[in-house]
Protein backbone atom coordinates (compact mmCIF):
# COMPACT_ATOMS: atom_id res chain seq x y z
CA UNK A 1 0.00 0.00 0.00
CA UNK A 2 1.54 3.24 -0.79
CA UNK A 3 2.24 5.62 2.09
CA UNK A 4 -0.44 8.04 3.39
CA UNK A 5 -3.18 6.01 1.54
CA UNK A 6 -6.03 4.46 3.02
CA UNK A 7 -7.28 1.38 1.03
CA UNK A 8 -10.67 1.67 -0.12
CA UNK A 9 -13.62 1.13 2.84
CA UNK A 10 -15.88 -1.21 2.95
CA UNK A 11 -19.69 0.42 4.34
CA UNK A 12 -21.04 -2.71 4.95
CA UNK A 13 -24.57 -1.23 4.50
CA UNK A 14 -26.95 -3.37 2.48
CA UNK A 15 -30.40 -4.37 3.27
CA UNK A 16 -32.26 -1.26 3.61
CA UNK A 17 -30.03 0.02 0.95
CA UNK A 18 -32.56 -1.55 -1.84
CA UNK A 19 -35.86 -0.70 -3.25
CA UNK A 20 -38.63 -2.69 -2.51
CA UNK A 21 -38.66 -3.18 -6.66
CA UNK A 22 -35.24 -4.41 -6.66
CA UNK A 23 -36.18 -6.36 -3.61
CA UNK A 24 -38.89 -7.98 -5.47
CA UNK A 25 -36.93 -8.83 -8.87
CA UNK A 26 -34.17 -10.55 -6.41
CA UNK A 27 -35.97 -12.36 -4.66
CA UNK A 28 -38.27 -13.64 -7.83
CA UNK A 29 -36.30 -12.86 -10.44
CA UNK A 30 -37.84 -12.88 -13.60
CA UNK A 31 -36.57 -15.48 -16.18
CA UNK A 32 -33.89 -16.82 -14.66
CA UNK A 33 -30.98 -19.78 -15.91
CA UNK A 34 -29.82 -20.31 -19.59
CA UNK A 35 -31.44 -21.49 -22.59
CA UNK A 36 -31.01 -24.92 -23.81
CA UNK A 37 -28.89 -25.46 -26.87
CA UNK A 38 -30.66 -25.12 -30.13
CA UNK A 39 -31.41 -28.67 -31.36
CA UNK A 40 -32.25 -27.47 -34.85
CA UNK A 41 -31.79 -24.20 -37.52
CA UNK A 42 -34.17 -22.20 -36.37
CA UNK A 43 -33.98 -21.79 -32.69
CA UNK A 44 -30.77 -20.92 -31.99
CA UNK A 45 -29.56 -18.59 -29.51
CA UNK A 46 -28.18 -15.48 -28.98
CA UNK A 47 -25.82 -14.32 -25.69
CA UNK A 48 -25.01 -11.30 -24.86
CA UNK A 49 -22.73 -10.85 -22.06
CA UNK A 50 -21.38 -7.37 -20.40
CA UNK A 51 -18.60 -7.05 -17.67
CA UNK A 52 -18.06 -3.90 -14.98
CA UNK A 53 -14.12 -5.23 -14.32
CA UNK A 54 -13.60 -2.95 -11.89
CA UNK A 55 -16.82 -3.57 -9.81
CA UNK A 56 -16.22 -7.34 -10.74
CA UNK A 57 -20.57 -7.45 -11.83
CA UNK A 58 -21.18 -9.98 -14.74
CA UNK A 59 -24.62 -10.21 -16.49
CA UNK A 60 -25.56 -12.53 -19.29
CA UNK A 61 -28.44 -12.72 -21.52
CA UNK A 62 -30.08 -15.16 -23.66
CA UNK A 63 -32.69 -15.31 -26.83
CA UNK A 64 -34.25 -16.97 -28.98
CA UNK A 65 -36.24 -14.79 -31.42
CA UNK A 66 -39.60 -16.51 -33.23
CA UNK A 67 -39.87 -16.26 -37.29
CA UNK A 68 -41.16 -12.53 -36.69
CA UNK A 69 -37.84 -11.35 -35.24
CA UNK A 70 -39.66 -11.06 -31.57
CA UNK A 71 -38.08 -12.24 -28.59
CA UNK A 72 -39.66 -15.48 -28.19
CA UNK A 73 -37.68 -16.92 -24.74
CA UNK A 74 -35.04 -14.93 -23.01
CA UNK A 75 -33.10 -15.87 -19.72
CA UNK A 76 -30.60 -14.14 -17.49
CA UNK A 77 -28.05 -14.88 -15.25
CA UNK A 78 -26.15 -12.62 -13.15
CA UNK A 79 -23.30 -12.13 -10.57
CA UNK A 80 -23.42 -9.05 -8.20
CA UNK A 81 -25.42 -7.61 -5.73
CA UNK A 82 -29.36 -7.46 -5.37
CA UNK A 83 -29.81 -4.34 -7.90
CA UNK A 84 -27.61 -5.98 -10.72
CA UNK A 85 -29.47 -9.48 -10.15
CA UNK A 86 -32.78 -7.28 -10.43
CA UNK A 87 -31.59 -4.91 -13.57
CA UNK A 88 -30.87 -8.48 -15.52
CA UNK A 89 -34.19 -9.84 -14.56
CA UNK A 90 -36.00 -6.57 -15.18
CA UNK A 91 -33.87 -6.20 -18.32
CA UNK A 92 -35.64 -9.85 -19.71
CA UNK A 93 -38.77 -8.52 -18.28
CA UNK A 94 -38.78 -5.45 -20.80
CA UNK A 95 -37.21 -7.24 -23.82
CA UNK A 96 -39.57 -10.11 -23.85
CA UNK A 97 -41.85 -10.89 -26.56
CA UNK A 98 -40.81 -7.42 -28.11
CA UNK A 99 -39.26 -6.96 -31.60
CA UNK A 100 -35.22 -7.10 -31.33
CA UNK A 101 -35.57 -4.08 -33.80
CA UNK A 102 -37.02 -2.42 -30.49
CA UNK A 103 -34.02 -3.81 -27.98
CA UNK A 104 -31.66 -1.18 -29.02
CA UNK A 105 -34.86 1.70 -27.36
CA UNK A 106 -34.69 0.05 -23.88
CA UNK A 107 -32.87 2.89 -22.30
CA UNK A 108 -30.67 2.16 -18.56
CA UNK A 109 -32.58 5.00 -17.50
CA UNK A 110 -36.05 3.44 -18.03
CA UNK A 111 -34.13 0.16 -15.75
CA UNK A 112 -32.48 2.78 -13.10
CA UNK A 113 -35.69 4.40 -12.05
CA UNK A 114 -38.04 1.94 -12.01
CA UNK A 115 -35.77 0.06 -9.81
CA UNK A 116 -34.99 3.04 -8.07
CA UNK A 117 -31.33 3.19 -8.16
CA UNK A 118 -29.52 5.62 -6.33
CA UNK A 119 -26.95 7.35 -8.67
CA UNK A 120 -24.01 5.12 -7.81
CA UNK A 121 -25.74 2.05 -9.19
CA UNK A 122 -27.38 3.48 -12.25
CA UNK A 123 -24.21 1.88 -14.08
CA UNK A 124 -25.62 -1.61 -13.38
CA UNK A 125 -28.76 -0.52 -15.09
CA UNK A 126 -26.33 0.15 -18.07
CA UNK A 127 -24.53 -3.27 -18.03
CA UNK A 128 -28.11 -4.64 -18.20
CA UNK A 129 -29.13 -2.98 -21.24
CA UNK A 130 -25.78 -3.83 -22.71
CA UNK A 131 -25.74 -7.87 -22.12
CA UNK A 132 -29.33 -7.02 -23.62
CA UNK A 133 -27.84 -5.38 -26.97
CA UNK A 134 -25.28 -7.63 -27.64
CA UNK A 135 -27.82 -10.20 -27.42
CA UNK A 136 -30.18 -8.35 -29.28
CA UNK A 137 -27.86 -7.54 -32.44
CA UNK A 138 -26.23 -10.92 -32.32
CA UNK A 139 -29.67 -12.40 -33.42
CA UNK A 140 -30.14 -9.65 -36.04
CA UNK A 141 -26.55 -10.24 -37.26
CA UNK A 142 -26.16 -11.60 -41.02
CA UNK A 143 -23.99 -14.75 -39.35
CA UNK A 144 -27.25 -15.37 -37.45
CA UNK A 145 -28.05 -18.95 -38.10
CA UNK A 146 -31.86 -18.27 -38.59
CA UNK B 1 -40.15 -8.78 12.45
CA UNK B 2 -40.54 -10.15 9.16
CA UNK B 3 -39.76 -14.13 8.04
CA UNK B 4 -43.39 -15.43 9.66
CA UNK B 5 -42.24 -13.95 13.07
CA UNK B 6 -39.44 -16.52 13.56
CA UNK B 7 -36.48 -14.52 15.61
CA UNK B 8 -33.82 -14.32 12.78
CA UNK B 9 -30.61 -16.05 14.07
CA UNK B 10 -27.86 -13.40 14.96
CA UNK B 11 -23.86 -14.58 13.88
CA UNK B 12 -22.67 -10.86 13.62
CA UNK B 13 -21.39 -11.38 17.16
CA UNK B 14 -18.14 -9.17 15.81
CA UNK B 15 -20.25 -6.51 15.20
CA UNK B 16 -21.89 -6.26 18.90
CA UNK B 17 -22.99 -8.50 21.41
CA UNK B 18 -25.91 -8.09 23.27
CA UNK B 19 -26.38 -6.51 26.79
CA UNK B 20 -26.44 -9.36 28.97
CA UNK B 21 -28.98 -9.34 31.24
CA UNK B 22 -26.90 -9.48 34.32
CA UNK B 23 -25.07 -6.86 32.85
CA UNK B 24 -28.56 -4.67 32.59
CA UNK B 25 -29.76 -5.37 36.04
CA UNK B 26 -26.13 -4.12 37.17
CA UNK B 27 -26.74 -0.69 35.45
CA UNK B 28 -30.37 -0.65 36.17
CA UNK B 29 -29.80 1.51 39.82
CA UNK B 30 -27.32 3.82 38.71
CA UNK B 31 -29.51 5.42 36.08
CA UNK B 32 -32.44 7.18 38.55
CA UNK B 33 -31.46 6.20 41.97
CA UNK B 34 -27.65 6.02 42.73
CA UNK B 35 -27.35 8.95 39.58
CA UNK B 36 -24.05 10.74 41.58
CA UNK B 37 -21.43 12.17 40.04
CA UNK B 38 -18.59 10.37 40.56
CA UNK B 39 -16.19 13.40 40.88
CA UNK B 40 -18.66 15.27 43.67
CA UNK B 41 -16.65 14.15 46.49
CA UNK B 42 -19.02 16.20 49.11
CA UNK B 43 -21.78 14.05 49.61
CA UNK B 44 -22.86 10.65 49.85
CA UNK B 45 -24.40 10.42 46.53
CA UNK B 46 -20.78 11.26 44.83
CA UNK B 47 -18.86 8.65 47.17
CA UNK B 48 -21.77 6.10 45.97
CA UNK B 49 -21.06 6.77 42.45
CA UNK B 50 -16.92 6.44 42.76
CA UNK B 51 -17.33 3.44 44.69
CA UNK B 52 -19.51 1.43 41.69
CA UNK B 53 -16.87 2.85 39.17
CA UNK B 54 -14.10 2.02 40.95
CA UNK B 55 -15.27 -1.37 41.83
CA UNK B 56 -16.05 -2.00 37.91
CA UNK B 57 -12.60 -0.31 36.93
CA UNK B 58 -11.32 -2.87 39.31
CA UNK B 59 -13.14 -5.99 37.78
CA UNK B 60 -11.48 -4.44 34.56
CA UNK B 61 -8.40 -4.47 35.64
CA UNK B 62 -8.32 -8.04 37.11
CA UNK B 63 -9.88 -9.61 33.55
CA UNK B 64 -6.92 -7.84 31.85
CA UNK B 65 -3.96 -8.63 34.60
CA UNK B 66 -3.63 -5.04 35.06
CA UNK B 67 -3.95 -2.93 38.31
CA UNK B 68 -6.94 -0.36 38.57
CA UNK B 69 -5.24 3.04 38.15
CA UNK B 70 -4.13 1.42 34.99
CA UNK B 71 -7.28 1.44 33.53
CA UNK B 72 -9.02 4.18 32.07
CA UNK B 73 -12.84 4.45 30.99
CA UNK B 74 -13.17 5.94 27.27
CA UNK B 75 -16.14 6.23 25.07
CA UNK B 76 -15.09 2.83 23.55
CA UNK B 77 -12.75 1.43 21.53
CA UNK B 78 -12.37 3.77 19.20
CA UNK B 79 -11.12 6.43 21.29
CA UNK B 80 -9.01 4.36 23.02
CA UNK B 81 -6.83 3.82 19.73
CA UNK B 82 -6.98 7.12 19.23
CA UNK B 83 -6.16 8.45 22.44
CA UNK B 84 -3.80 6.04 22.46
CA UNK B 85 -1.63 6.13 19.11
CA UNK B 86 -2.31 9.67 19.21
CA UNK B 87 -1.69 10.40 22.58
CA UNK B 88 2.10 8.60 23.20
CA UNK B 89 3.03 10.46 19.41
CA UNK B 90 1.91 13.70 20.48
CA UNK B 91 3.69 13.36 23.78
CA UNK B 92 6.87 12.68 22.31
CA UNK B 93 9.43 15.36 21.89
CA UNK B 94 11.85 14.85 19.14
CA UNK B 95 13.80 11.50 19.00
CA UNK B 96 11.36 8.29 17.79
CA UNK B 97 9.56 9.34 14.96
CA UNK B 98 8.27 5.95 13.58
CA UNK B 99 5.36 4.22 13.69
CA UNK B 100 4.82 0.64 13.09
CA UNK B 101 0.80 -1.15 12.40
CA UNK B 102 -0.66 -4.01 10.69
CA UNK B 103 -2.36 -3.90 7.04
CA UNK B 104 -5.37 -5.73 9.11
CA UNK B 105 -5.92 -2.90 11.54
CA UNK B 106 -9.76 -1.57 12.39
CA UNK B 107 -9.80 1.92 10.87
CA UNK B 108 -9.53 3.23 14.64
CA UNK B 109 -5.98 2.47 14.17
CA UNK B 110 -5.33 2.42 10.53
CA UNK B 111 -7.13 6.38 10.64
CA UNK B 112 -5.01 7.53 13.49
CA UNK B 113 -1.83 6.12 11.86
CA UNK B 114 -2.72 8.28 8.60
CA UNK B 115 -3.60 11.30 10.85
CA UNK B 116 0.42 10.63 12.18
CA UNK B 117 1.58 10.33 8.88
CA UNK B 118 0.19 13.97 8.19
CA UNK B 119 1.46 15.14 11.45
CA UNK B 120 5.13 13.88 10.07
CA UNK B 121 5.48 10.41 11.78
CA UNK B 122 6.77 7.78 9.34
CA UNK B 123 4.52 5.42 9.58
CA UNK B 124 4.81 1.58 8.38
CA UNK B 125 1.50 -0.95 7.26
CA UNK B 126 3.25 -4.14 7.72
CA UNK B 127 1.70 -6.97 5.60
CA UNK B 128 0.02 -10.60 6.78
CA UNK B 129 0.49 -14.14 4.82
CA UNK B 130 -2.44 -15.70 3.22
CA UNK B 131 -3.66 -17.17 6.90
CA UNK B 132 -3.37 -13.24 8.21
CA UNK B 133 -1.09 -13.41 10.43
CA UNK B 134 1.39 -10.86 10.46
CA UNK B 135 4.38 -10.93 8.41
CA UNK B 136 6.97 -11.54 10.79
CA UNK B 137 10.13 -10.64 8.60
CA UNK B 138 8.73 -7.30 7.71
CA UNK B 139 8.04 -6.64 11.11
CA UNK B 140 11.29 -7.08 12.57
CA UNK B 141 12.46 -4.91 10.10
CA UNK B 142 10.48 -2.30 10.58
CA UNK B 143 10.65 -1.86 14.09
CA UNK B 144 13.82 -0.40 14.65
CA UNK B 145 15.79 1.94 17.66
CA UNK B 146 13.51 4.75 15.58
CA UNK B 147 10.76 2.98 16.35
CA UNK B 148 8.08 5.11 18.95
CA UNK B 149 5.22 2.64 18.58
CA UNK B 150 3.80 -0.71 17.26
CA UNK B 151 0.16 -0.91 17.13
CA UNK B 152 -1.17 -4.57 16.19
CA UNK B 153 -4.44 -5.93 17.17
CA UNK B 154 -4.92 -9.07 19.16
CA UNK B 155 -7.55 -10.55 17.16
CA UNK B 156 -9.13 -9.85 14.36
CA UNK B 157 -12.73 -8.59 13.56
CA UNK B 158 -12.88 -9.95 10.23
CA UNK B 159 -11.28 -13.03 10.00
CA UNK B 160 -11.03 -13.94 13.36
CA UNK B 161 -7.33 -14.17 13.37
CA UNK B 162 -4.96 -14.38 16.72
CA UNK B 163 -1.73 -12.32 16.64
CA UNK B 164 1.00 -13.55 18.46
CA UNK B 165 1.62 -10.64 20.74
CA UNK B 166 4.12 -12.47 23.05
CA UNK B 167 6.31 -12.39 20.15
CA UNK B 168 5.71 -8.78 19.31
CA UNK B 169 5.73 -7.62 23.00
CA UNK B 170 9.25 -8.98 23.27
CA UNK B 171 10.64 -7.73 20.01
CA UNK B 172 8.88 -4.41 21.26
CA UNK B 173 10.95 -4.55 24.43
CA UNK B 174 14.26 -5.42 22.84
CA UNK B 175 13.99 -2.67 20.78
CA UNK B 176 12.67 0.41 23.11
CA UNK B 177 9.00 0.46 21.43
CA UNK B 178 5.62 0.63 23.32
CA UNK B 179 3.30 -1.50 22.12
CA UNK B 180 -0.65 -1.19 21.78
CA UNK B 181 -3.32 -3.68 20.99
CA UNK B 182 -6.42 -3.30 19.74
CA UNK B 183 -8.07 -6.16 21.92
CA UNK B 184 -11.72 -5.48 21.65
CA UNK B 185 -12.55 -9.06 19.81
CA UNK B 186 -9.90 -11.12 22.21
CA UNK B 187 -11.06 -9.32 25.70
CA UNK B 188 -13.52 -12.11 27.16
CA UNK B 189 -12.98 -14.16 24.93
CA UNK B 190 -9.68 -15.65 25.41
CA UNK B 191 -7.24 -15.25 28.36
CA UNK B 192 -5.48 -11.34 28.58
CA UNK B 193 -2.81 -10.63 30.56
CA UNK B 194 -1.14 -7.52 29.70
CA UNK B 195 2.23 -8.37 31.54
CA UNK B 196 2.36 -12.15 29.75
CA UNK B 197 1.60 -10.09 26.63
CA UNK B 198 4.23 -7.50 26.82
CA UNK B 199 1.92 -4.61 25.82
CA UNK B 200 2.20 -1.44 27.26
CA UNK B 201 -1.38 -0.26 25.95
CA UNK B 202 -4.61 -2.16 25.34
CA UNK B 203 -7.96 -1.12 24.08
CA UNK B 204 -11.18 -2.90 25.06
CA UNK B 205 -14.87 -2.07 24.16
CA UNK B 206 -17.78 -3.15 26.54
CA UNK B 207 -20.27 -3.91 24.19
CA UNK B 208 -17.98 -6.95 22.11
CA UNK B 209 -17.70 -8.60 25.28
CA UNK B 210 -21.83 -8.62 26.17
CA UNK B 211 -22.01 -4.72 28.18
CA UNK B 212 -23.31 -2.01 27.40
CA UNK B 213 -22.53 0.54 23.87
CA UNK B 214 -20.65 3.45 24.66
CA UNK B 215 -18.02 2.27 27.12
CA UNK B 216 -14.17 0.92 26.22
CA UNK B 217 -11.23 1.34 28.56
CA UNK B 218 -7.70 1.99 27.64
CA UNK B 219 -5.36 0.41 29.37
CA UNK B 220 -2.38 2.36 30.21
CA UNK B 221 0.99 1.00 31.41
CA UNK B 222 2.38 2.62 35.05
CA UNK B 223 5.06 0.47 35.94
CA UNK B 224 8.47 -0.21 33.89
CA UNK B 225 7.91 1.91 32.17
CA UNK B 226 5.75 4.53 33.23
CA UNK B 227 4.06 5.69 29.65
CA UNK B 228 3.60 9.30 29.03
CA UNK B 229 0.37 10.17 26.88
CA UNK B 230 -0.93 13.83 26.03
CA UNK B 231 -4.71 13.93 26.02
CA UNK B 232 -7.27 14.11 23.38
CA UNK B 233 -10.00 15.60 25.81
CA UNK B 234 -9.16 18.42 28.00
CA UNK B 235 -11.44 19.75 31.21
CA UNK B 236 -11.60 18.37 34.35
CA UNK B 237 -8.56 16.36 34.45
CA UNK B 238 -10.81 13.39 35.02
CA UNK B 239 -9.00 9.98 34.70
CA UNK B 240 -5.89 10.91 35.92
CA UNK B 241 -6.15 13.80 33.41
CA UNK B 242 -6.02 11.39 30.78
CA UNK B 243 -9.93 11.50 29.57
CA UNK B 244 -12.07 14.65 30.90
CA UNK B 245 -15.31 14.39 30.99
CA UNK B 246 -18.12 13.02 33.73
CA UNK B 247 -17.61 9.09 33.94
CA UNK B 248 -20.70 7.22 32.44
CA UNK B 249 -21.57 5.64 35.35
CA UNK B 250 -24.35 3.01 34.46
CA UNK B 251 -22.11 2.21 31.24
CA UNK B 252 -18.69 1.78 33.81
CA UNK B 253 -20.87 -0.19 35.86
CA UNK B 254 -22.47 -2.66 32.99
CA UNK B 255 -18.58 -3.22 31.29
CA UNK B 256 -17.07 -4.18 35.21
CA UNK B 257 -20.23 -6.69 35.29
CA UNK B 258 -19.46 -7.85 31.85
CA UNK B 259 -15.60 -8.38 32.78
CA UNK B 260 -16.49 -10.08 35.85
CA UNK B 261 -18.73 -12.63 34.02
CA UNK B 262 -16.62 -13.14 31.40
CA UNK B 263 -13.81 -14.14 33.49
CA UNK B 264 -16.02 -16.44 35.17
CA UNK B 265 -17.18 -18.26 32.08
CA UNK B 266 -15.05 -16.93 29.28
CA UNK B 267 -13.00 -20.92 29.06
CA UNK B 268 -16.45 -22.75 29.35
CA UNK B 269 -17.80 -20.27 26.70
CA UNK B 270 -14.72 -19.93 24.71
CA UNK B 271 -15.13 -24.14 24.55
CA UNK B 272 -18.71 -23.86 23.45
CA UNK B 273 -18.65 -21.19 21.12
CA UNK B 274 -15.43 -22.98 19.05
CA UNK B 275 -17.96 -26.24 18.66
CA UNK B 276 -20.44 -24.16 17.39
CA UNK B 277 -18.17 -22.86 14.93
CA UNK B 278 -17.10 -25.84 13.93
CA UNK B 279 -20.32 -27.42 13.84
CA UNK B 280 -21.33 -24.65 11.30
CA UNK B 281 -18.42 -25.05 9.31
CA UNK B 282 -18.15 -28.80 8.88
CA UNK B 283 -22.56 -28.29 7.78
CA UNK B 284 -21.29 -25.56 4.96
CA UNK B 285 -18.37 -27.49 3.59
CA UNK B 286 -20.46 -30.73 3.49
CA UNK B 287 -23.03 -29.31 2.22
CA UNK B 288 -21.74 -27.28 -0.43
CA UNK B 289 -19.00 -27.60 -3.02
CA UNK B 290 -16.92 -24.13 -3.77
CA UNK B 291 -16.69 -22.93 0.11
CA UNK B 292 -13.42 -22.02 1.52
CA UNK B 293 -12.30 -20.83 4.72
CA UNK B 294 -10.41 -17.72 5.36
CA UNK B 295 -7.94 -16.98 7.41
CA UNK B 296 -5.74 -19.42 9.52
CA UNK B 297 -7.27 -22.38 10.28
CA UNK B 298 -7.01 -23.30 13.79
CA UNK B 299 -5.12 -19.66 15.25
CA UNK B 300 -8.13 -17.35 15.12
CA UNK B 301 -11.42 -16.70 17.96
CA UNK B 302 -13.49 -19.38 18.75
CA UNK B 303 -16.82 -17.96 17.91
CA UNK B 304 -15.18 -16.47 14.31
CA UNK B 305 -16.06 -17.99 10.94
CA UNK B 306 -15.33 -16.04 7.68
CA UNK B 307 -15.69 -18.50 4.38
CA UNK B 308 -15.83 -17.48 0.53
CA UNK B 309 -18.57 -19.06 -1.64
CA UNK B 310 -17.32 -19.42 -4.88
CA UNK B 311 -20.09 -17.83 -7.60
CA UNK B 312 -22.00 -16.11 -5.25
CA UNK B 313 -21.70 -11.90 -4.72
CA UNK B 314 -21.16 -11.81 -0.34
CA UNK B 315 -24.09 -8.51 -0.63
CA UNK B 316 -26.30 -10.33 -2.53
CA UNK B 317 -25.87 -13.46 -0.26
CA UNK B 318 -26.05 -11.32 3.19
CA UNK B 319 -29.88 -9.75 1.24
CA UNK B 320 -31.21 -13.23 0.39
CA UNK B 321 -30.18 -14.24 4.39
CA UNK B 322 -31.22 -11.33 6.33
CA UNK B 323 -34.38 -12.06 7.46
CA UNK B 324 -33.49 -15.28 8.58
CA UNK B 325 -29.79 -15.05 9.55
CA UNK B 326 -27.83 -11.76 10.57
CA UNK B 327 -24.49 -12.29 8.88
CA UNK B 328 -21.89 -9.86 7.48
CA UNK B 329 -20.06 -9.48 4.53
CA UNK B 330 -16.49 -7.99 3.48
CA UNK B 331 -18.02 -6.37 0.66
CA UNK B 332 -19.28 -3.89 0.15
CA UNK B 333 -21.50 -2.32 -3.37
CA UNK B 334 -22.78 0.67 -1.69
CA UNK B 335 -19.68 2.86 -3.04
CA UNK B 336 -19.04 3.09 -7.22
CA UNK B 337 -17.81 0.04 -7.04
CA UNK B 338 -17.52 -3.10 -5.13
CA UNK B 339 -14.78 -3.00 -3.13
CA UNK B 340 -13.38 -6.19 -0.77
CA UNK B 341 -12.64 -5.37 2.14
CA UNK B 342 -8.94 -4.11 3.53
CA UNK B 343 -8.68 -7.16 5.40
CA UNK B 344 -9.86 -9.59 2.60
CA UNK B 345 -7.48 -7.26 0.01
CA UNK B 346 -4.69 -8.02 2.62
CA UNK B 347 -4.92 -11.65 2.62
CA UNK B 348 -4.14 -11.78 -1.18
CA UNK B 349 -7.07 -13.80 -1.97
CA UNK B 350 -8.64 -12.88 -5.23
CA UNK B 351 -11.01 -10.41 -5.97
CA UNK B 352 -13.85 -12.53 -6.92
CA UNK B 353 -13.05 -15.05 -3.56
CA UNK B 354 -12.90 -11.83 -1.16
CA UNK B 355 -16.41 -10.53 -2.50
CA UNK B 356 -17.85 -13.94 -2.00
CA UNK B 357 -17.37 -13.91 1.67
CA UNK B 358 -19.33 -14.16 4.93
CA UNK B 359 -18.53 -13.31 8.40
CA UNK B 360 -19.83 -15.72 11.15
CA UNK B 361 -19.53 -14.24 14.39
CA UNK B 362 -20.84 -16.67 17.23
CA UNK B 363 -21.80 -15.94 20.24
CA UNK B 364 -23.34 -16.55 24.44
CA UNK B 365 -26.44 -17.51 23.36
CA UNK B 366 -26.29 -19.46 20.34
CA UNK B 367 -27.62 -22.76 20.19
CA UNK B 368 -26.83 -25.80 18.08
CA UNK B 369 -30.43 -25.70 16.53
CA UNK B 370 -29.76 -22.45 15.04
CA UNK B 371 -26.51 -23.29 13.85
CA UNK B 372 -28.23 -26.23 12.08
CA UNK B 373 -30.72 -24.20 11.05
CA UNK B 374 -28.76 -20.84 9.62
CA UNK B 375 -26.30 -23.33 7.77
CA UNK B 376 -29.19 -24.87 5.86
CA UNK B 377 -30.44 -21.11 5.14
CA UNK B 378 -27.30 -20.74 3.84
CA UNK B 379 -26.76 -23.93 1.83
CA UNK B 380 -30.39 -22.81 0.36
CA UNK B 381 -29.46 -19.23 -0.41
CA UNK B 382 -26.05 -19.97 -1.99
CA UNK B 383 -28.09 -22.99 -4.41
CA UNK B 384 -30.63 -20.25 -5.08
CA UNK B 385 -28.02 -17.52 -6.54
CA UNK B 386 -25.67 -20.16 -8.01
CA UNK B 387 -28.64 -21.07 -10.50
CA UNK B 388 -28.55 -17.36 -11.44
CA UNK B 389 -24.95 -17.23 -11.17
CA UNK B 390 -22.83 -17.00 -14.39
CA UNK B 391 -19.50 -16.69 -12.50
CA UNK B 392 -20.20 -20.06 -10.83
CA UNK B 393 -20.54 -21.98 -14.08
CA UNK B 394 -17.58 -20.40 -15.12
CA UNK B 395 -15.70 -21.25 -11.89
CA UNK B 396 -16.97 -25.13 -12.23
CA UNK B 397 -15.75 -25.17 -15.37
CA UNK B 398 -12.37 -24.40 -14.37
CA UNK B 399 -12.87 -21.56 -16.52
CA UNK B 400 -12.19 -18.81 -13.54
CA UNK B 401 -9.14 -18.59 -11.05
Amino acid sequence: MAPGRSPPRATGAVGPDFSAAVLDHFRNPRNPGRLAPAVSAGEAVSTGEAADAAGGELIRIQLRPDAQRRVAEIRFQAFGCPATIACGSLATELASGRPLAELPGIQPGELADRLALPPERRRLAELAVRALRAAGAGALAPSYDR
Amino acid sequence: MQNGGVRPIYLDHHATTPCDPRVVEAMLPFWSQAFGNPASRTHVFGWRAQQAVEAARAEVSQLIGATPREVVFTSGATESNNLALLGICRAQRGGRDRVVTCATEHRAVLDPCDALEKAGFRVTRVGVGSDGLIDWDDLEGAVTRETLLVSVMHANNEIGVIQDLRGIGALCRERGAVLHTDAAQSVGKLPVNVDALGVDLLSLSGHKLYGPKGVGVLYVRRRQPRLRLEPLLYGGGHERGLRSGTLAVPLCVGLGRACEIAAGEMDEEARRTGGLRDRLWQRLSEGLDGVELNGHPTRRLPGNLNASFRGVEGAALLVGLGESVAVSSGSACTSATQTPSHVLGALGLGEARALSSLRFGIGRDNTEAEIDRAADRVIDEVGRLRALSPVWEEWRRGARP
